[in-house]
């Protein structure tokens, strides 16, 4: 059974989200964006023991939006968790037999669903706080009868264990008798009785063979033994060194590892805090192997939650990591602040986690879209000759598409619904959000290009996209130059021409909801970026402000350049190349040939022209306004 | 490792018992005779299952006909197998497709806070309004189509939708006015959101075979089906079964008694068994021992029945487990010279031979007229007797407000039980509650009934004894199940004013006659509702189950009862009366029209049997000369049985 969408309403920052969540789920975001706000709700919502009656919250989980707020007036923290079925039957009939109750099957599609919600609200009758679990139908009411038992949540829990590994994994008490892996591993060890019988006899004679190694151990044991003429117990007091029990002793077991070219094996909380933190991941692993299936159900299925996974590691080993991470028979949600975390995990399963005011607003890139339309029958129709992209949900009227509404398909639909205006608007607004739909393709395209070599830029607070390197160059050196570095705003400048389209990132940057900035050639291919933008559903105003090509018809960067003032530096530059300029200062077409020559050393160009300008201590009024001005406003849109 | 209980309840069963008891997969039908302890086979192959399969996750669903058989039995599963309650749903046909519908119903536009109605008298008022709003606008229907219920339910059960009536009505004119009124009839129950019986079945048939996602659901999570009573399934519920079955699913645990169909009239029939039989190839088993009733009435039934001809084949008779009564095992009164002279001298008979223990005699009688009779003569010697009967609703003031303020927390805008709500009130408060100015509030302030008449009460109401149920009314009736809290305060309050100190004297105390009982019996019904619903059980779900359920108590020892052959079914008593033993009453006068060899004269010998039968120590037939002035000859039946022997003529 897959979590596959938790909702969150008044608990602490995470005020109203709603997050999908994929077999792997990468959690981003600044500091205090409310990431481990998240992972906390997902513990109080899918607790390791089911039914109780305690309210899990504290005072400072409740949001408070005002100063006069508190919590006993707050509305109620809410925590929805939603396990979905992928495909027809993909849940097991032991699952399907054992929570039929709770399950909610949508007939048509064939899919089964368990809606849980937990909510916790000050009760004024009974004058404190209260918390409630409540399996939900599809429309999230709660249910009632047998469904409404106690007993139930208890019994859904065996089936879905959430496990929470905080970023501080200290080896020490993940592997105490007491932790909850290690524990219990060795808690179910099983010694025949055999066997445990010669143990225990070979623990005594080494214990008796311990007492005798020094005299003066006996003695203490004889004056010991007088505590029998104060408390007659009739036994007789012994001192034992090892414990006579093989389970005794098994807790006290220790994981040892012998370090690179070292001899002497250190226990584990001997070693750097990398090797700790790795080899809890790794005992969870061990737990879910071993231990899980048996403790519960054949059905049972593991969700970890893990925060900051990179923690104390270095770049490579973050990378292994993620590998391991992947391997986990579990479903995993991680939140990492390592671009390097990002670059083996698929676009689509990031979430951004950013803050507005004291609000978390959370972006991911939707596969599909949805909205509430009354149920007609030539929609129902439409939907079902174009099921691969169209599903109407006919108990809860819900029109899903998975792509982007065109004008053809718009104009079809749009008549089944020529007198319902409120109808006529939902469709309207799903066309537009629709036109975020990023194709399989720009998927690939972006996860193959851009993450891989880039994953900083999902930290980013604002994009600044830009054709090539030489581009990329300049801005950031222009930037500093105005005394206003684009890394202190958190501003990515993204050179898109090796790393995918412009749109896809446009796409992407406008899922995320993230502000960007396009700066390009004013040529054929410039304006052949600027329509593939416009396409995706960018308002006229957005695009004149948004999308820039140079100003000057037919400029290119070089030619631009040359004529922003830069022709001393750029000649000079050539001429140390060994170029030949065939035309003199002054003469027509002089300008064009330098721009042309400049054409064939695009990289060098930028890197030499930017170490002349640093060596003459350029300063601010070198830099062109056109970039000045980009520079300007994506900074202004990024604060 | 089985139970002690299990253990010991396994070992009391007979061969053939507990070969029925050890069937484990696959079509099975076992055929019980009447007393051949089937209930003890059901529920120890119930509980035998869920012993070895502790650490399954799957369920056993059993169908019954009656809520008391059904409780019977989850009581005795519980017993027998303590902590495995949850996987299993021990329940009517009725409640199982209540239970369906509120979870699934949706998908048919069915809200879950549906109202079931039991009473013709409602569905009547229904089928009226759907005539009044057709008239105007058709030219074939008219008033006369109000009478059209009987047809409408019978199509229903026989899952005849309303746009398929047309295949099935050979009257051209009625079928013209039934392809009208049916689906009227359908809507106007729709938009009271509520239910009939015959809708229950239809409704959760139409919902599994509609979405096959569900009848799978079902036959997932119940592997194993039982069906109890099996002869008396009419044509929507076998299909029911069978949809859920589906082609390859053939768990099906069957108990049957061919001789004891006695519901022909509601679309049971002997064929019903013969389909099963083809449509299942079910492995057969009979237990014919009879354990209730002495080896002389034994004998009866068997003489009896054997004259039926659509009956299984090689069905063994009956065999008696226990000895001889004795003398009084069977006694034969009569011929008297009318109804009257009969009915006076059983009351005669029964008042002598059981003057201490008139609750254990019942009078059985093929219809009510004839039970009447013998009421009246019983009444009039003093002694105290009643004619069993489903009560549909509470009768004292208590219970009628209780019940009242249920409903209209869960329907707030019925005026009816608004009215209910304020008269009963009025009879346990004395306090008057100003019904039209509620409703004008109500619709001014756009306030729901309920809200607005609790205000109302509360105002009035502040410094009386009412002032904290009321309270609890406002707290535990906005949703969730603490509709149960204000349940257990309303009767702190009732058991309060019931106090005799409390009704200032006055004996009689009309509002609490029958409170006593009704409390036994509503504490009774609440916890078998919550054993079939489950423990988070709903308001409307609480609502839905109590309007299924009769609302009658449970009989005083000193009364002697009265029961149509039909109510007595599945019932056993020590001494039975069975009166008016002649043609035309047993077997009927319409079955006899039919023909000696009819379906129906079949039945009217299977009413006889199952009335017999229904005898653990004595049975007393008796018959007289005339009925209503109509000369009678005595029962054919009492020939077929050898009570009387055919004199040579």
């Amino acid at each position: 059974m897959k979590l596959r969408e938790v909702i969150i309403r008044n608990f602490r920052n995470l005020v109203d989200v709603c997050i999908p969540i994929d077999n792997t789920t990468i959690l981003v975001g600044e500091n205090n964006t409310g990431k481990t706000a998240f992972l906390d709700a997902l513990t109080q919502a899918l607790p390791k023991t089911g039914y109780t009656r305690n309210n899990p919250f504290d005072e400072y989980d409740y949001h408070m939006a005002k100063k006069e707020d508190s919590p006993r007036t707050s509305s109620g923290i809410v925590i929805e968790t939603w396990f979905r079925e992928d495909r027809s039957d993909e849940w097991p009939e032991a699952i399907i037999q054992s929570l039929t109750e709770i399950i909610q099957t949508d007939p048509v599609r064939n899919l089964n669903s368990i809606g849980l919600r937990l909510t916790s609200r000050y009760d004024k009758d009974a004058g404190q706080f209260v918390a409630i679990r409540e399996f939900l139908n599809t429309k999230g009411e709660p249910l009632g009868g047998k469904a409404a038992h106690p007993a139930i949540v208890t019994r859904f829990l065996e089936y879905v264990r959430l496990f929470y590994l905080s970023a501080l994994r200290d080896s020490e008490s993940e592997f105490s008798p007491k932790s909850q892996f290690w524990g219990r591993i060795l808690r179910d060890l099983k010694i025949d009785d055999v066997k445990r019988k010669k143990l225990a006899d070979e623990l005594n004679k080494l214990n008796e063979s311990l007492l005798t190694a020094d005299p003066r151990l006996d003695k203490v044991r004889t004056s010991l033994e007088r505590i029998q003429t104060v408390l007659p117990s009739g036994g007789k007091t012994t001192i034992q060194p090892l414990p006579l029990q093989p389970w005794d002793l098994m807790v006290k077991s220790q994981v040892v590892m012998r370090g690179k070219n070292a001899e002497v094996d250190f226990p584990l909380s001997r070693h750097g805090q990398g090797i700790q933190s790795l080899a809890v991941l790794f005992l969870f692993q061990a737990y879910v192997e071993v231990l899980l299936k048996p403790t519960f159900h054949a059905d049972t299925e593991a969700i970890l939650s893990l925060e900051e996974p990179e923690a104390h590691l270095h770049p490579q080993a973050i990378r292994a990591l993620t590998a391991t991470i992947n391997d986990i028979a579990a479903q995993k949600i991680v939140s990492a602040h390592s671009p390097y975390v990002l670059q083996n995990v698929p676009i689509t399963s990031i979430r951004l986690f950013r803050r507005i005011g004291n609000v978390t607003v959370v972006h991911y890139v939707k596969r599909s879209f949805s909205a509430k339309i009354p149920k007609v029958q030539g929609l129902i129709d439409y939907c079902k000759s174009n099921s691969s992209k169209y599903d109407y949900h006919e108990t809860e009227e819900l029109l899903t598409v998975r792509g982007s509404i065109d004008d053809k398909e718009y104009r079809k639909i749009l008549p089944f619904y020529s007198t319902d205006k409120t109808a006529q608007a939902s469709l309207k607004q799903l066309k537009e959000e629709s036109q975020l739909y990023l194709s399989d393709d720009d998927i690939t395209d972006l996860d193959t290009y851009a993450k891989r070599v880039r994953g900083e830029v999902f930290f980013a607070r604002a994009w600044l996209l830009c054709e090539g390197q030489t581009e990329y160059l300049l801005l950031s050196y222009f930037a500093e130059l105005l005394g206003t570095p684009l890394d202190r705003f958190g501003i990515s400048i993204i050179d898109f021409q090796n790393n995918g389209s412009p749109a896809a990132f446009v796409a992407l940057a406008r899922n995320f909801n993230l502000p960007w900035l396009l700066v390009c050639d004013h040529d054929t291919a410039g304006l052949g970026y600027v329509e593939s933008v416009k396409k995706l559903g960018v308002s006229p105003a957005e695009a004149a402000d948004l999308l820039r090509p140079l100003a000057k018809k037919d400029d290119d960067l070089e030619s631009f350049l040359v004529a922003s003032g830069f022709l001393p530096e750029l000649v000079t530059l050539l001429t140390s190349k060994g170029v030949t300029i065939a035309k003199k200062p002054g003469d027509s077409g002089y300008e064009a040939e330098v721009a042309g020559h400049l054409r064939n050393r695009k990289t060098e160009a930028g890197t030499d022209l930017i170490k002349q300008l640093r060596n003459a201590k350029a300063n601010k009024s070198r830099v062109p306004s056109f970039f000045a001005k980009a520079i300007q406003d994506i900074i202004q849109k990024a604060t | 490792m089985a139970t002690k209980q299990l253990a010991s309840a396994q070992a009391r069963l007979n061969p053939s018992q507990r070969q029925a008891a050890a069937w484990d997969k696959g079509p099975l039908l076992v055929l019980a005779g009447p007393g051949s302890g089937k209930t003890s086979v059901l529920t120890c192959r119930i509980a035998r299952i869920l012993d070895e399969t502790r650490d399954k996750p799957f369920r056993i669903l059993g169908l019954t006909f009656t809520n008391k058989a059904a409780d019977e039995m989850r009581t005795r599963v519980m017993d027998l197998v303590p902590g495995e309650e949850h996987r299993l749903f021990l329940g009517t046909f009725h409640s199982f497709c209540a239970e369906a519908l509120r979870q699934h119903g949706s998908h048919l536009g069915i809200s879950p806070t549906f109202t079931i109605y039991s009473q013709d008298s409602d569905l009547e008022s229904f089928l009226s309004d759907a005539v009044d709003r057709l008239k105007p606008t058709s030219s074939v229907v008219s008033d006369q189509d109000k009478k059209l219920l009987p047809i409408i339910q019978r199509l229903k059960s026989l899952l005849v939708f309303p746009d398929k009536c047309q295949e099935v009505i050979e009257d051209a004119d009625l079928c013209q006015r039934v392809v009208e009124v049916y689906p009227a009839y359908e809507e106007e129950l729709a938009r009271h959101n509520a239910l009939d019986f015959t809708s229950l079945i239809l409704r959760t048939y139409e919902l599994v075979s509609k979405f096959p996602a569900f009848a799978k659901r079902y036959r997932t999570v119940y592997p194993y089906i039982c069906v109890d009573e099996f002869q008396d399934t009419n044509e929507a519920q076998y299909s029911l079964i069978k949809a859920i079955l589906g082609q390859s699913h053939r768990n099906l645990f069957i108990v049957a008694d061919d001789d004891q169909i006695i519901y022909q009239w509601n679309g049971a029939s002997h064929q019903r068994l013969e389909e099963l039989a083809s449509d299942f190839k079910p492995t057969v088993l009979q237990l014919p021992v009879n354990y209730r009733c002495p080896a002389e009435i034994v004998d009866l039934a068997n003489n009896l029945i054997r004259n039926n001809f659509l009956r299984t084949e090689n069905k063994a008779p009956l065999q008696a487990y226990q000895g001889p009564g004795g003398d009084d095992a069977v006694r034969l009164l009569g011929p008297y010279e009318d109804f009257d002279a009969e009915a006076a001298s059983v009351s005669d008979d029964i008042q002598q031979r059981h003057p201490t223990s008139p609750g254990k005699v019942v009078v059985l009688a093929r219809n009510r007229k004839l039970l009447l009779g013998v009421q009246t003569a019983l009444r009039g010697r003093g002694m105290s007797a009643a004619i069993a009967q489903r009560k549909d609703e509470f009768e004292s003031a208590p219970f009628v407000w209780l019940h009242g303020m249920l409903r209209l927390a869960n329907d707030r805008q019925n005026e009816d039980v608004l009215e209910a709500v304020c008269g009963s009130f009025r009879q346990l408060s004395g306090i008057e509650s100003d019904v039209e100015g509620v409703k004008a509030q109500a619709q001014a302030a756009g306030q729901d009934l309920f809200r607005r008449w609790l205000k109302h009460a509360q105002t009035h109401a502040a410094k009386s004894n009412a002032g904290k149920v009321l309270a609890d009314a406002n707290k535990c009736l906005g949703g969730g199940n603490e509709f149960l809290r204000f349940c257990d305060s309303s009767l702190a309050w009732f058991d309060e004013i019931a106090r005799p100190e409390n009704h200032n004297g006055d004996e009689s105390n009309e509002p609490f006659a029958v409170f006593s009982d009704e409390r036994t019996v509503w504490t009774d019904l609440k916890r078998e509702i919550i054993g079939t619903v489950g423990e988070g059980v709903t308001l409307e779900a609480f609502l839905q189950e109590l309007q299924m359920r009769s609302k009658e108590s449970i009989p005083s020892p000193s009364m002697v009862r009265l029961f149509t052959i039909h109510a007595s079914k599945g019932k056993e008593f020590d001494h039975v009366y069975l009166v008016g033993m002649v043609e035309d009453e047993m077997p009927s006068f319409q079955a006899i029209k039919k023909g000696d060899r009819s379906p129906e004269l079949e039945e009217e010998r299977r009413n006889c049997f199952v009335a017999i039968t229904r005898t653990s120590k004595t049975l007393t037939l008796s018959y007289a000369g005339s009925y209503n002035g109509w000369t009678k000859e005595p029962s054919r039946f009492l020939f077929e049985m050898g009570v009387l022997e055919e004199e040579d003529s």
